[in-house]
């Protein structure tokens, strides 16, 4: 809510003749190279993913480099899971495991430089789907598209429990590309602007007339996960520090949260899922 | 601590002796000739004492002096000295109107008075500018304004370009107390800061305060900046007006009794939207863009010893996107003064104000619409008295109370999946009193002293919470408070204050200044533009006030017959209670606002150099500051201390402006400041196919330096009285105007408003340093006229 305010603001600034330009800026010491996890497990029996990639200095322009040999392990209050690396800084479960609502999950990093990591996280339960609509719509008056253009717009129906700390995000893919490919294409909400409020055709996702593909049907699936209010902010401050850093608006740039212990960075989410798909025939 | 107090008092009231001599008292007015504006500072010199007083903000002066005949002379800058010969054998009523010096009168004006005030006055750290000089100084956009030339002063940091958010001496955008007639301004810009509120048209002059500020202000820490608004014309209709790039004005005045009461309106607005109608696209024509002002007054002397003011400013800026979203925003302030006399030495003013800053903005359609409101209310009443003791001393005391109101945010869904979200209303009252007196220990030693209590509580209904602290990162709440109404918390402060001036000789002084200030309520804000969506929040339980120490020690010299000002001033700040927030503070619709605080201290110093030259067809001045702003917070930056975001270790303004001719005047200026302090990343990771920055110190890296150069020419015609009179013995015409082009950025320096790091749009892998800029060369113009 808050962002979509920054970006008007911002809107009605750049359009107040505001003009950006790529520039060198020498950026003195190197980091050094900290231990990224990127880890979630949900309630779905299936093959979960543990990430281990390290930090690189800011201008090296390559893929991470990824962290190999560690030994990676989950334990949830009564059995230890051991991950195996399938391929270099991939680590995943059995192909079985499954996450239990309720069940606090404790990931255990042991680098080949034998430095421990570890990260909890306590899987909540997530609300449902009642239906989803799928609608061409013409683009919000205003916004600078064209007024040919229109929009495929994705809404959620569905409860919202009136207890706090029911948080979520939605996985979105449209005809198995995935919509919600980055972290931040995922939308998400809090509970303290949703509580107890239906989901009454809340827009999760938004295409453009151009980006539709040119199929006979559209095939949406959509997973709501319930997440933490700590994964929630680490979102937020995601989305902050690199799709609105910089602005004359925003803060000073600040570093990611993160949930793991001894410096490390990334998050370990553990959540439930709930599914939901739609199919349009012949949308156009 | 109130047997200080008790002490201080009968120590002031100590050189109140019984004087055998008979006195009497010479009082009045003095006015301008041409349009019975006051003249605020006009200097009343007495030859036989070698001293004097000057006029007040009303321009009103006393002096009480033994019997006897005395040549008293009435000075003020631009204007032609009178001389009287008094034989003053009962108190006197000496109201004067001073005629401004035409041009032949200038250099004779020089050899007959010194105008030395910069190194006799016992203030320091101040800065007295005229509208005159104001509007000369090149513009953006041709828009002359005042936020911006005080930006060009020795001590004061801009916020950045085109902002009008000013810094001084390393204090924070919201610990300037800027009052236009006597009320206060809570958001001083317009548009994002590129523009300030206050109109050319309507003002007479300003006064900044950045140290040694007198007793009788208070409630910000940095400065005070002080506009006083023009009274009207009490002796003729005129309109004055201008015609700009991006905005027009009109100005009405005009006496409703000739002599004894006035009036002026002045309006402003911007005209850009009228533009985007005549579009055919709608989505551009029904976008609104604008600002306005609207300031008025009026002003009815009912007797000698009784004058009224009052006087209101309103402004707004109003952007609406089709029907879809809209915001708006504004000030708006009322001012009601009462000047009475009780005796001719015994001046009070007393004052209501009403000011309110607020701001609304909303989303028409859809599911996600809301409208969400926020502003701050002040009620302020005060009573100011000054005794004009005898030419030696100059008391005065008053009292004042200020309630606030503040109306921090709610947020209504209208239609949509949102739940109303209405921050309770917070209620506080400032009070306040204080003494002083300004006093002349020896012919060279001067002193003004004073004392400030100011107490600060919060009553009324009140949600508040208890933080647990024990994590630094993210407070929580522990618990909630409820107050049903009364006094549920205070704080009492003493402000002393002082300024001492030793004269040299005629022509140098030194002078020094400490001063306390206490600051009860400030601005959640970490941006350095002037975002308009900031919440001003008071002190409470869990927010203690800030304190500044502030200590100045200056050099005043007056070079070639006082053609020449010069100075120089060091001073060391010592702030408590300073306030940052946490890395990713929610600022705007957070009820938990007091958690994402976190309080330390900081410093500053600085020396700041000033050559200033307002005599002759070349004036202007070059200023020099080096200083140096850290704070230390142990929450932030894991302790360490680190440079305010407005730090500048130098900062260089070039200020002049040439009369070619009468006709013809060339201004150019040029600035210099190091670049802002930033925080810069030193690595890089990936989550989940974004590339995320670890960012090392905070404010540990620099902008690049900002520098630019912009000129401006005016043409003007000819005054009308000046030409010679006309034959057939009609009044001539007194119509006149003048054409002002200006060149902002000359040489079109791309200067960084702000610099970012991110990754390449085309190729998400790659990652680079972004610079946002907003003005390359702007040419403009504006057109001026007044009958």
């Amino acid at each position: 809510m808050k962002i979509s305010i920054y970006t008007l603001l911002l809107i009605i600034l750049l359009c107040f003749c505001s003009c950006e330009q790529t520039i060198d800026f020498d950026l003195n010491n190197q980091e050094n190279a900290r231990l990224v996890v990127e880890g979630q497990i949900t309630d779905q029996a299936k093959a979960h993913t543990v990430k281990l990639t390290r930090t690189s200095s800011y201008y090296e322009n390559e893929p991470a480099p990824t962290e190999t040999g560690a030994n990676v392990f989950l334990f949830d209050g009564t059995v230890t899971h051991t991950l195996t690396e399938t391929d270099p800084g991939i680590y995943q479960t059995a192909s079985n495991f499954k996450g239990e609502i309720g069940k606090t999950y404790t990931l255990s990093i042991n680098t080949v430089n034998n430095k421990n990591y570890s990260a909890t996280s306590t899987l909540a339960a997530v609300s449902t789907i009642d239906s989803l609509t799928v609608s061409f719509e013409e683009p919000e008056k205003g916004g600078g598209k064209d007024d040919e253009s229109y929009v495929l717009n994705l809404r959620h129906y569905g409860p919202e429990p009136a207890t706090l700390g029911n948080n979520y995000i939605w996985l979105i893919s449209l005809n198995d590309s995935n919509l919600t490919e980055t972290v931040t294409d995922i939308p998400f909400i809090s509970d303290e602007y949703s509580n107890g409020n239906y989901f009454n055709g809340y827009t999760i996702n938004e295409v453009f007339e151009e980006d539709i593909p040119l199929t006979d049907s559209l095939f949406y699936e959509v997973e709501l996960h319930s997440i933490s209010r700590k994964y929630h902010d680490f979102l937020l401050a995601i989305l902050i520090e690199t799709e609105f850093n910089g602005s004359i608006f925003s803060g000073p740039p600040a570093n990611i949260p993160s949930n793991i212990s001894n410096g490390a960075l990334g998050f370990f989410r553990a959540s439930a899922v709930y599914t939901k798909s739609i199919v349009i025939e012949n949308p156009l | 601590m109130n047997k200080k107090i008790i002490l201080f008092l009968i120590y002031c009231l100590s050189f109140i002796s019984i004087y055998s001599q008979e006195k009497f008292t010479i009082s009045g007015n003095l006015k301008d000739k041409a349009d019975g504006e006051d003249l605020i500072g006009a200097a009343i010199y007495v030859t036989e004492i070698k001293g004097g007083t000057v006029a007040n903000v009303y321009g009103f002066y006393s002096i009480t002096l033994p019997k006897g005949t005395y040549t008293v002379t009435i000075s003020y800058v631009g204007y032609s000295p009178v001389t009287q010969r008094i034989n003053l054998n009962k108190d006197l009523k000496l109201n004067l109107e001073l005629e401004t010096t035409s041009q032949a009168l200038e250099e004779f004006s020089v050899t007959a008075k010194k105008e030395e005030k910069n190194v006799t006055e016992t203030s320091m750290s101040t800065n007295n500018l005229q509208m005159e000089t104001i509007k000369k100084i090149p513009a953006l956009f041709g828009e002359v304004d005042l936020l911006k030339t005080i930006q060009l002063l020795p001590g004061v940091q801009s916020g950045g370009e085109g902002t009008t958010g000013f810094f001084v001496r390393g204090g924070g955008s919201d610990q300037n107390l800027i009052l236009l007639d006597e009320a206060t301004v809570y958001s001083p810009s317009h548009l994002f800061g590129f523009f300030s509120v206050f109109n050319q048209d309507a003002i007479k002059d300003l006064d900044l305060y950045k140290g040694g500020i007198p007793a009788r202000y208070g409630g910000r820490l940095a400065s005070l900046l002080d506009i006083h608004m023009k009274e009207g014309n009490t002796k003729r209709f005129s309109t004055s007006g201008g015609i700009g790039l991006i905005s027009s004005r009109l100005t009405v005045e005009g006496p409703i009794k000739k002599d004894k009461s006035s009036f002026i309106v002045s309006a402003r607005r911007t005209y850009a939207d009228l533009f985007l109608k005549l579009s055919s696209d709608t989505n551009i024509n029904n976008n609104q863009l604008y600002f306005y002002d609207l300031n008025t007054k009026v002003n009815y002397q009912i007797n000698e010893n009784n004058r009224l003011f009052l006087s209101g400013y309103f402004g707004r800026d109003v952007f609406n996107f089709g029907s879809l979203f809209g915001m708006n925003w504004g000030n708006a302030t009322g001012t009601l003064r009462w000047n009475h006399l009780f005796t001719n030495k015994l001046f009070s003013n007393f004052t209501y104000v009403y000011s309110n800053f607020d701001y609304n903005l909303g989303m028409n359609e859809g599911v996600a619409a809301f409208d969400w409101n926020s502003k701050i209310v002040d009620q302020n009443l005060k009573a100011d008295f000054t005794y004009y003791l005898n030419p030696k001393n100059t008391v005065r005391f008053g009292l004042g109370t200020i309630y606030h109101t503040f109306k921090p945010g709610s947020f209504v869904s209208t239609n949509g999946i949102f739940n109303d979200f209405i921050l309770p209303n917070k209620y506080a009252y400032e009070h306040s009193a204080y003494l002083s007196n300004q006093q002349e220990l020896t012919s060279r030693i001067s002193v003004h002293y004073g004392l400030r209590a100011s107490l600060f509580q919060n009553v009324g209904t009140d949600t508040s919470y208890v933080f647990d602290t024990s994590n630094p990162e993210q407070y929580s709440v522990n618990d909630t408070i409820t107050q049903s109404g009364g006094i549920h918390n205070s704080y009492f402060n003493l402000e002393p204050r002082l300024n001492i001036r030793y004269l040299i000789n005629e022509h140098s002084s030194i002078k020094a200044t400490y001063n306390r200030m206490t600051q009860y309520l400030q601005k959640a804000d970490n941006t350095i533009a002037s975002s308009p969506l900031s919440i001003w929040f008071p002190s409470s339980a869990n927010v203690k006030p800030q304190l500044v120490d502030q200590v100045a020690l200056g050099y005043f010299r007056n070079l070639k017959n006082n053609t020449y000002e010069t100075s120089v001033e060091l001073y060391y700040k010592k702030m408590q209670n300073t306030i940052d927030f946490r890395d990713h503070a929610e600022l705007l619709l957070n009820r938990y606002l007091e958690g994402e605080l976190r309080t330390g201290s900081a410093y500053s110093y600085g020396a700041e150099f000033l050559l200033k030259k307002d005599k002759g067809k070349f004036t202007g001045w070059i200023g020099y500051t080096y200083s140096q702003t850290k704070r230390t917070i142990p929450e932030i930056n894991n302790g360490k201390s680190y440079f305010a975001p407005y730090d500048r270790t130098h900062d260089i303004s070039v200020v002049g402006s040439y009369d070619i001719s009468k006709k013809f005047n060339l201004s150019a200026n040029w600035v210099f400041n190091t670049g802002q302090a930033i925080t810069v990343p030193t690595g890089r990771y990936e989550y989940y196919g974004k590339i995320i920055p670890v960012y090392s110190d905070r404010n540990s890296e620099r902008m690049p330096a900002f520098h630019r150069f912009d000129l401006s020419l005016t043409l003007y015609t000819k005054k009308w009285n000046e030409k010679p009179p006309r034959t057939d013995g009609k009044e001539r015409n007194k119509f006149e105007s003048n054409w002002n082009f200006s060149i902002y950025n000359v040489y079109m320096r791309k200067n960084a408003s702000s610099i970012r790091f991110a990754a390449n749009e085309d190729d998400p892998t790659k990652t680079e340093a972004k610079m946002i800029y907003f003005f390359s060369i702007i040419p403009s113009f504006s057109y001026n006229f007044k009958f």
